[in-house]
C-alpha cells in the first residue's frame, strides 16, 4: 500500500520571485565557493584586470591616430610600428586574460555545483520515506537540477563580471572626465536615460514574456492531454472540435509572441539612436571647441583619435547599462533557487540513528511488536494498538483487506518510518537503539511491485554491492529458478534492464526480486506478495522458490498465495488497523470467521 | 537541407509580400545605417577643415539624425515584418502538426511516447521558427550591409578595402566550425544530463529499495560519477567557449589595428589637401572605415551561427518528416459509401480473429455474435480477456479485418468515419477528462458546442448531478491540475454523462464502474435503464452486477467466446460465468462482515 501523498508541503510550493540580493543567503552560498576561493578571487581579479585593459586600449590606438597620423617622417614611421606592435602585444595579453577569466569562472561554477548536487544527494539519503511520500518526485528533481543551474548562472553572469561591469563603467566616466569634464557630463546624461529606458522596457517586457510562458505551458499542457486521451477525441469524433480549440490557443500564444517581437522591434532601435545620438553630441561638442579657438593658432583639443576613443567608449558604456535589467532577473531567479535549495537542505531528519548505536547480532530471538500505533499523517491512525510476535526461524502471515495496514507493518520493522506510539523490539531490543543501515543488512525484502534499477540484471541482484560476486548472482539466480529466464535474455546476466523492466512478465520481476533477497542472504526475510495475475508457468516456479527462501528463515509476508498461508506457522488476519484474529490456518477456518471469508474470496480459485 | 526547403517553401511562399517588403526594409536600414557612418566621418573632417563654423555643424548633426532615424524606422518595420511573419507560419505549422497528430489511430500513439511526440512538435517546430526568422532576416541584413558598405568603403579607398576585408571572409566560416564543435559538445551534455536526471529520478522512486538493501552508499557512488562526468562534459565545452569569444574579440581588434596601419600611408593631415580621384584618405574617413567595418563584422559573424541554425533545422525536420509522413491509419478511402448519413445501429462480428498491430498473439479469436437494434449486449469475462478490444473495433479506433464487424449489415470500413463515430457513445475503462469545466466535459461529444441544459442533463442521468451541484462553481468548475479533484467513481460518472449528452444510437460502456461500489452501481443502473433500453448498447464489465439485465451475455476468455446466454440460464450452467457469479456474492458477503469505519 502506498500511504495517503496530500501532506501540508506549501513551503516547498514554487515561490514568486521576490528578493534581488539577500545577504543571508549569500552567506548559506558562501561555503560552496570557499574551497575554492583562491581561484574565486583570481577570477575577480581577471574580470577586473580585463576591464582596465579594455579601457586603455582604444587609448593607444587614439595615440597612433594623433601622434603618428599621416607616418611622413621617419621618426613617425618608427613611432607608428611599435605602436601598432605594442597594441597587438596588448591584445595577446588581454586574449590570454580573457580566456583564463572564463575558464576560471566555468570551472569553479561548475565545480561548486557539483559539490552542491552531492550535498543534495546525501541528504537526500538521510531525509526518512515520509518526506518522500509528501515531496513529489518531480520537485526534488527540480531542486537538484534547474535550481543548481540557475545558481551557476547567478555565479557566472552575476557575482564575476558585476566586477567586470563596475570597473569598466567607473573606469570610463574617470577618463571621460580627466579628458574633459564638461563633455563627461553632456555624455554621462544618456547613460541614466538609457538605464531608465532599459528598465521600463524589462518591466513591460517582463510581462509580455511572463504572458508568452503562461500561454505556452497552456498550449503544451493541451497538446499533451489531447495526445494522451487521443481515444477519447476519435470515439467522440471531435477531431475538428480540439484542433479549433488547438488553434485558438496557439493564437493567443501567437500574439504574445508578436507582443514581444514588437517590444524588441521598438527598443532595438532605442539603443541604437540613443548612443548614435552621444556619438553626435562628442561631434558637436568637439566642433563648438574647436570654434572657440579658431585663429588662435592653438591645438585643437579634441583630434580625430579622441573621437575615436569616444566613440569606442560610448558603445561599452551602454553595454552594461543595457544588461542590467538582465542581470537583475538572474539574481533574482537565483535567490529564489538558492532559497528553496535550503529549505530542502534544512528538512529535519525525522528517522534518525542513535548517537551511540548499539551493536547488532544475527537474530536469535524473534522479533515483536508492541503496542504499536502509527500514522502517515496525523488524520488517521493505520495501525491501533497492534502486538504481535515472530519467533526465530518462523514464518508469520499478514492477510486483510487492501488498506487493513498489512504493509504498514513491513515498513515499520524495516524501519522505514518511525512509530508514534509503542515500540518495535529486535531481539528484545527496540529498533531505534540500533543504527538504520545495520539493522537492514539483518533484512531483505522484496515488494508487490518489484523496482528495477537502469543497468545490468546482475546488477540489479547484487544491488551495486561488490562484495556479491558473478558466481554468487548466478547461484542465487539458480536457486530461485530465475536463472533460465535470465540465460535467455540477449546478453544474459548482462542484459540491460529497459525502462525499469517494463520488458519482463510480473512473474520475472518477482523472481529477480527472490534473487536479489537470496543473494543477501537476509537473517530476516519481509515478503509482500504480488496480487497480480501470474501465468501457471511461473507461478509453478516461483512457489517452489519461495519453499526454498522461506525454509530455516524467520519470515513476514503479506501473504496472496494459498501455499503460503497454508506452511506459515501463524496468521494474522488485519481489519482497519487492528489485529482482527490470530491462529494457523486450520484453527482459523475452523474459527469460520473473516479469515474463512477472505480465504474463500482470495486463496480459493 | 533539401527536405527543409521542401517543408518550408509552401509556408513562406503564402507570405512572400511580407518577406519581399521585409528584405526591402531590411536593404534600406542598412543603407541609411552606412550612410550615417560616412557622414560621421565626414562630419569629423568638417570639424577639422579651416572654414568650419560652429553653426554649420549642425547640418552634419541633423544629416547624422535623419539617417540613423531612418534606419531605425526601418529596422523597426523589419522586425515587424519578417519576425511577426516567422512567427504567423509557426502558428500554421503548429495547427498543421497537430490537426496531423489528431488524425493518427491509436496503434500510434501505442508504438510511440508521448513525450517524444510534444517534444517534436515543440522544440523541432521552434527550430523551424528560428531558421524562418533570424534565419532569414539575418542573412538578408548582412548581405545588404555588406554590398552597401563595402561599395562606400571602395569608394574611399579600394586598396584599403581589399587588404582590410578579404580576411574578414574566413569569419563565418571560423565561426561556424566554433559554433558546430560548440553544439556537438552541447548535444553531449544534453545526452547525459538527461541521462543523469534519469537516474536522479531513480534513485527517488527507488528509495525504498535503496533504504531496505543499505544501499545508500552505491547510489550515492553512483550518482557522483555522473556528476562528475556532467562536470567533466562541461568543461570539455567551455574549452572552447573560453577560447570563443576573446577569439572573436581580438580578431575584431586586431582588423582595427590592420585599417589604421595598412591606411596610414595615405592619410592626410588636412582635409582640404584630398585631391578627389587620388587614394589618399582623410582621418574622418579614416574613422568612417572602423565604424564601417565595426557594422560589417558582428553581422558576417553571426552568418555562422546563421549556419548552423539551418543545419539544427535540418535535423529537426527529419525528426518531424518521420510524423508528418505516416498518413492516418483509419480514414476514409475509397471503400467508404458516401451515402451512408445515418447509423440505426445493429451490431454484427463475423468470426472475427483479431491481432493488435505488430503483435503476434491474437488478442480476439474467432468472435462471433449479432446484436440487434435497440437490443443489449453484456461482456463478461477476466482481465485481459479481450473485452475492451470488441468495444474499440466497434467505433473503429482499431481497424478490424475487412469481412468481420458490420454495423447495420455494412462493413465498418465501408462506413464513413464521422457518421459511425458521431452515433457511438462511449465510456472507456481509464475515464479521460480533459482540463476544462465539467460542462465542456460533458458536451465534449456536441463537437464544441456547450450547452449547460444538456449537461445538466446527462449528468442526472448519470446520477452525477448532485455531486456537481455541491461545488463552488458546479457545472462551470474546472477540473485538472489547478481545479477540483474528482474521484475516481466521479470521473467515471461524468465520462458517462459525457457519451450520454450526445445522444448516441449506440452506447458503450467499457467497465465504466470499476471505480464505485456495487450499490451506487444498482442505483446508476437503474438511472440508466430507460437511456439503455432505448438504443443499442454493449456492456462491459467484470462485474455480474452491471451486466444480468442484458438481452445476451457472452463469456470472453483469452480472446475466445466461452460461453453466452441469458443471466438466468448462464448461473445455473457450471462454467465461468457462475464462478464470477458465485465469488461477487462471497466479495458482497466480506463487505458486510467488516465493520465500518
Amino acid at each position: 500500500m502506498s500511504p495517503p501523498g496530500g501532506g501540508s508541503s506549501s513551503h516547498f510550493d514554487e515561490a514568486e520571485l521576490g528578493k534581488v540580493f539577500d545577504l543571508h543567503l549569500a552567506r548559506r552560498l558562501w561555503p560552496f565557493l570557499r574551497p575554492y576561493r583562491r581561484l574565486v578571487f583570481f577570477a575577480v581579479f581577471l574580470s577586473i584586470l580585463t576591464a582596465l585593459l579594455r579601457i586603455v586600449g582604444p587609448w593607444i590606438a587614439r595615440h597612433i591616430i594623433d601622434a603618428f597620423l599621416p607616418p611622413d617622417t621617419p621618426e613617425r614611421q618608427a613611432g607608428l610600428n611599435q605602436y601598432v606592435l605594442l597594441y597587438i602585444g596588448f591584445l595577446g595579453v588581454m586574449f590570454v586574460a580573457n580566456m583564463a577569466l572564463s575558464y576560471t569562472t566555468a570551472w569553479v561554477g561548475q565545480r561548486a555545483m557539483y559539490d552542491l548536487r552531492g550535498t543534495i544527494f546525501g541528504k537526500l539519503q538521510t531525509l526518512s520515506l515520509k518526506f518522500f511520500d509528501r515531496t513529489p518526485s518531480g520537485r526534488l528533481l527540480t531542486r537538484t537540477t534547474s535550481d543548481v543551474q540557475v545558481l551557476n548562472e547567478f555565479f557566472a553572469q552575476g557575482v564575476v563580471n558585476i566586477f567586470a561591469d563596475v570597473v569598466l563603467l567607473v573606469g570610463i566616466i574617470l577618463v571621460w572626465f580627466w579628458f574633459d569634464p564638461r563633455l563627461a557630463l553632456l555624455l554621462f546624461v544618456s547613460g541614466p536615460l538609457l538605464g531608465i529606458a532599459a528598465y521600463n522596457f524589462r518591466i513591460r517586457a517582463r510581462s509580455v514574456y511572463r504572458a508568452v510562458r503562461v500561454r505556452l505551458a497552456a498550449l503544451n499542457a493541451f497538446l499533451q492531454e489531447s495526445l494522451a486521451g487521443v481515444r477519447t477525441v476519435q470515439a467522440f469524433n471531435c477531431e475538428k472540435a480540439v484542433q479549433r480549440r488547438y488553434r485558438e490557443l496557439n493564437s493567443t500564444y501567437r500574439d504574445a509572441q508578436i507582443q514581444t517581437v514588437r517590444h524588441f522591434a521598438r527598443f532595438v532601435p532605442t539603443v541604437e539612436i540613443v548612443s548614435m545620438l552621444s556619438m553626435v553630441t562628442v561631434l558637436a561638442y568637439g566642433a563648438w571647441r574647436a570654434d572657440a579657438i579658431r585663429g588662435t593658432g592653438q591645438a585643437l583639443p579634441i583630434q580625430a583619435g579622441d573621437f575615436y576613443m569616444y566613440f569606442q567608449y560610448i558603445v561599452w558604456f551602454f553595454m552594461p547599462i543595457r544588461d542590467l535589467a538582465e542581470k537583475y532577473n538572474v539574481f533574482q531567479g537565483a535567490m529564489a533557487s538558492a532559497e528553496r535549495i535550503f529549505v530542502l537542505l534544512d528538512e529535519p531528519v525525522d528517522v534518525e540513528d542513535p548517537p551511540e548505536p548499539a551493536p547488532i547480532a544475527p537474530l536469535s530471538e524473534g522479533i515483536e511488536l508492541r503496542n504499536v500505533w502509527f500514522s502517515y499523517n496525523t488524520d488517521e491512525w493505520i495501525l491501533k494498538d497492534v502486538s504481535l510476535r515472530v519467533a526465530k526461524g518462523q514464518t508469520a502471515a499478514l492477510v486483510g483487506a487492501t488498506g487493513a495496514g498489512k504493509s504498514t507493518v513491513i515498513n515499520l520493522i524495516t524501519r522505514l518510518y518511525d512509530v508514534q506510539k509503542g515500540q518495535i523490539l529486535f531481539d528484545g531490543r527496540d529498533l531505534r537503539q540500533f543504527a538504520q543501515a545495520e539493522l537492514r543488512r539483518r533484512m531483505a525484502i522484496v515488494l508487490q511491485d518489484v523496482f528495477l534499477f537502469s543497468g545490468t540484471v546482475a546488477d540489479n541482484i547484487r544491488l551495486g554491492n561488490r562484495d556479491i560476486s558473478d558466481e554468487q548472482v548466478e547461484r542465487a539466480a539458480r536457486y530461485v529458478n530465475a536463472h533460465p529466464f535470465i540465460s535467455r535474455l540477449p546478453g544474459g546476466y548482462r542484459h540491460e534492464v529497459q525502462e525499469r523492466g517494463a520488458t519482463f512478465s510480473t512473474g520475472q520481476k518477482q523472481l529477480l526480486a527472490f534473487a536479489r533477497a537470496v543473494a543477501f542472504d537476509p537473517d530476516i526475510l519481509i515478503l509482500d506478495e504480488a496480487t497480480a495475475n501470474i501465468d501457471t508457468e511461473t507461478e509453478a516456479l516461483i512457489q517452489d522458490a519461495l519453499a526454498k527462501l522461506m525454509r530455516d528463515r524467520t519470515c513476514i509476508v503479506v501473504a496472496h498465495r494459498l501455499s503460503t498461508i497454508q506452511k506459515a506457522h501463524k496468521i494474522t488476519v488485519f481489519s482497519h488497523g487492528r489485529i482482527h484474529e490470530e491462529g494457523t490456518h486450520q484453527e482459523l477456518l475452523r474459527r469460520d470467521g473473516l479469515y474463512r471469508r477472505l480465504y474463500e474470496l482470495q486463496y480459493k480459485v | 537541407m533539401r527536405d527543409l526547403f521542401r517543408l518550408l517553401f509552401p509556408y513562406c511562399l503564402r507570405h512572400k509580400w511580407k518577406y519581399v517588403l521585409g528584405a526591402a526594409t531590411v536593404v534600406l536600414s542598412a543603407m541609411l545605417n552606412t550612410d550615417a557612418q560616412v557622414w560621421i566621418g565626414r562630419a569629423v573632417d568638417y570639424v577639422f577643415s579651416a572654414d568650419m563654423r560652429f553653426g554649420g555643424i549642425w547640418f552634419y548633426v541633423a544629416t547624422i539624425g535623419g539617417l540613423i532615424g531612418g534606419a531605425a524606422l526601418a529596422q523597426y518595420f523589419q522586425r515587424l515584418l519578417l519576425i511577426i511573419t516567422s512567427r504567423n507560419i509557426e502558428f500554421e505549422m503548429r495547427n498543421d502538426f497537430f490537426a496531423h497528430l489528431s488524425r493518427l489511430s491509436p496503434s500510434f500513439y501505442d508504438r510511440m511516447k508521448t513525450g517524444d511526440i510534444i517534444s517534436r512538435a515543440t522544440t523541432d517546430i521552434d527550430q523551424m521558427r528560428t531558421a524562418l526568422g533570424p534565419g532569414i532576416m539575418h542573412p538578408i541584413m548582412t548581405l545588404g550591409t555588406a554590398c552597401v558598405s563595402v561599395f562606400a568603403m571602395w569608394r574611399m579607398s579600394p586598396t584599403v578595402t581589399l587588404i582590410c576585408f578579404t580576411p574578414m571572409l574566413i569569419l563565418p566560416i571560423l565561426v561556424r566550425v566554433m559554433a558546430n564543435l560548440l553544439y556537438t559538445r552541447s548535444l553531449r551534455i544534453q545526452e547525459h544530463f538527461s541521462l543523469f536526471s534519469g537516474r536522479i529520478q531513480e534513485s527517488i522512486a527507488g528509495v525504498r529499495v535503496v533504504r531496505s538493501f543499505v544501499q545508500e552508499g552505491h547510489e550515492l557512488d553512483t550518482l557522483d560519477e555522473m556528476n562528475r562526468r556532467n562536470f567533466d562534459l562541461n568543461m570539455s565545452r567551455a574549452r572552447i567557449d573560453a577560447a570563443f569569444g576573446p577569439i572573436l574579440v581580438t580578431a575584431f581588434t586586431l582588423g582595427i589595428i590592420l585599417i589604421i596601419w595598412v591606411s596610414s600611408r595615405f592619410v592626410v593631415s588636412d582635409p582640404s589637401m584630398v585631391v578627389p580621384g587620388s587614394r589618399s584618405l582623410t582621418k574622418g574617413q579614416l574613422l568612417s572605415f572602423v565604424l564601417l567595418y565595426r557594422n560589417l563584422f558582428w553581422p558576417l559573424m553571426g552568418l555562422g551561427w546563421i549556419l548552423s541554425i539551418y543545419q539544427r533545422a535540418a535535423a529537426s525536420t527529419r525528426r518531424l518528416m518521420l510524423i508528418w509522413s505516416i498518413p492516418p491509419a483509419i480514414a476514409d478511402s475509397d471503400e467508404t459509401d458516401r451515402t451512408v448519413e445515418r447509423v440505426l445501429g445493429e451490431i454484427e462480428f463475423r468470426d472475427l480473429t483479431f491481432a493488435f498491430p505488430k503483435t503476434e498473439a491474437d488478442a480476439l479469436k474467432n468472435v462471433s455474435f449479432r446484436l440487434p437494434a435497440g437490443k443489449t449486449l453484456g461482456i463478461v469475462g477476466p482481465v485481459g480477456s479481450g473485452k475492451s478490444t470488441i468495444a474499440h473495433l466497434v467505433a473503429r479506433l482499431y481497424d478490424p479485418p475487412a469481412g468481420t464487424v458490420f454495423v447495420d449489415g455494412r462493413d465498418v470500413r465501408t462506413i464513413p468515419l464521422d457518421v459511425l463515430r458521431q452515433s457511438i457513445g462511449m465510456v472507456f475503462q481509464e475515464t479521460y477528462l480533459f482540463s476544462d469545466t465539467i460542462a465542456a466535459n460533458i458536451c465534449f461529444g456536441l463537437r464544441g458546442e456547450t450547452d449547460a441544459q444538456k449537461a445538466a442533463d446527462a449528468a442526472r442521468i448519470a446520477s452525477v448531478d448532485a455531486e456537481i451541484e455541491e461545488l463552488p462553481a458546479q457545472y462551470e468548475s474546472r477540473l485538472g491540475e489547478r481545479g477540483v479533484n474528482l474521484s475516481g467513481g466521479q470521473k467515471q460518472r461524468v465520462s458517462l454523462a459525457r457519451a450520454i449528452a450526445c445522444d448516441p444510437k449506440i452506447l458503450i460502456l467499457d467497465d465504466a464502474f470499476a471505480s464505485v461500489d456495487t450499490h451506487t452501481e444498482e442505483r446508476i443502473l437503474g438511472q440508466l435503464r430507460d437511456v439503455i433500453r432505448q438504443r443499442t448498447a454493449i456492456l462491459i464489465s467484470h462485474r455480474i452486477s452491471t451486466v444480468q439485465m442484458a438481452d445476451e451475455i457472452v463469456v470472453l476468455d483469452g480472446g475466445a467466446i466461452v460461453q453466452r446466454g441469458r443471466h438466468e440460464d448462464l448461473v445455473r450452467t457450471e462454467g465461468l460465468y457462475a464462478d464470477i457469479y458465485r465469488r461477487q456474492l462471497l466479495e458482497e458477503a466480506v463487505d458486510e462482515e467488516e465493520p465500518e469505519r
